[in-house]
């Protein structure tokens, strides 16, 4: 990884009918101890947080984004949503403690706050060396996703393989 | 404790201070507050407390080192409400109240 940081700006060669999937986990909405057996939890705006530009950078990103794997990319490899999922990327969790969200591009390029407010949201690849389908979704109107811009999101989003408690 | 990149996208670990000063929080709330919240690590290593009914979600917030903020969603009403938390301020035991009912 070069000392540069790869600027965030949004892909137009990235199709709006382009699904992005996103892991999600039941620690980021406080564990499945209070979901009845065999229940999917409603998707949660704790599955959009951004990686912060901090730790961002470290990956050679210039500012705070969310990452995401490109479904397009995923299946141009014969795969599909569950390679998200493999364990070598899921440091040592179990599987089961994951899901995957799917949300499509137009979605998110077109996102709208509550109030109507555009939130429009940025895309573009990132390939990292165990997951070439990797990429990133920023905010390109504040630095770091606002609350309300995450609770759009949960809007827009839907189970791919969902967490099942 | 869940490790730095808990969330396998580089989330930060528990901010044990932080997470002093939250409970703290929750406690000038604790008036309002009518059951148990999911609680769960935000990417900063900060920590997020949520109630919820069917058509209610609110919570609190707390990122290391900065003000506790509140957010507040009723579906029912199409209302949604975010900023930083007052726990004297009458609408935040109000939603409080509702979403942890």
């Amino acid at each position: 990884m070069g000392d540069e940081l790869k600027s965030l700006v949004d892909d137009p060669t990235i199709g709006d009918e382009t699904i992005l999937y996103r892991r999600a986990l039941w620690g980021q909405i406080g564990g499945r101890d209070k979901v009845s057996p065999g229940t999917i939890p409603p998707i949660s705006k704790n599955f959009f947080l951004d990686r912060p530009a901090a730790v961002a950078k470290d990956y050679g990103l210039a500012g705070a984004c969310m990452s995401v794997g490109l479904a397009s990319v995923i299946h141009e490899l014969g795969l599909d949503a569950r390679a998200t999922l493999r364990p070598e990327l899921l440091g040592g969790q179990d599987p089961s403690e994951f899901g995957v969200l799917a949300v499509k591009v137009g979605d998110l390029r077109q996102l709208q706050r509550g109030d109507k407010e555009p939130r429009p949201q940025g895309v573009m690849a990132a390939p990292m060396p165990r997951e070439p389908w990797h990429g990133v979704v920023f905010d390109l109107t504040d630095e770091e996703r606002a609350t309300s811009t995450r609770r759009a999101m949960v809007k827009v989003a839907y189970w791919e393989i969902p967490l099942l408690g | 404790m869940l490790p730095n990149g808990w969330d396998t996208y580089g989330g930060r670990r528990l901010d044990l201070k932080g997470a002093a000063s939250f409970v703290d929080v929750l406690r000038l709330l604790a008036h309002a507050i009518q059951s148990e919240p999911r609680v769960s690590l935000t990417a900063h290593g900060g920590l997020i407390a949520t109630w919820s009914t069917d058509s209610k979600v609110a919570d609190v917030v707390l990122e290391p080192g900065l003000a506790p903020m509140f957010g507040f969603e009723d579906g029912l009403a199409d209302f949604e409400w975010d900023g930083p938390l007052m726990a004297a301020d009458p609408r935040v035991e109000k939603w409080l109240w509702q979403a942890s009912a």
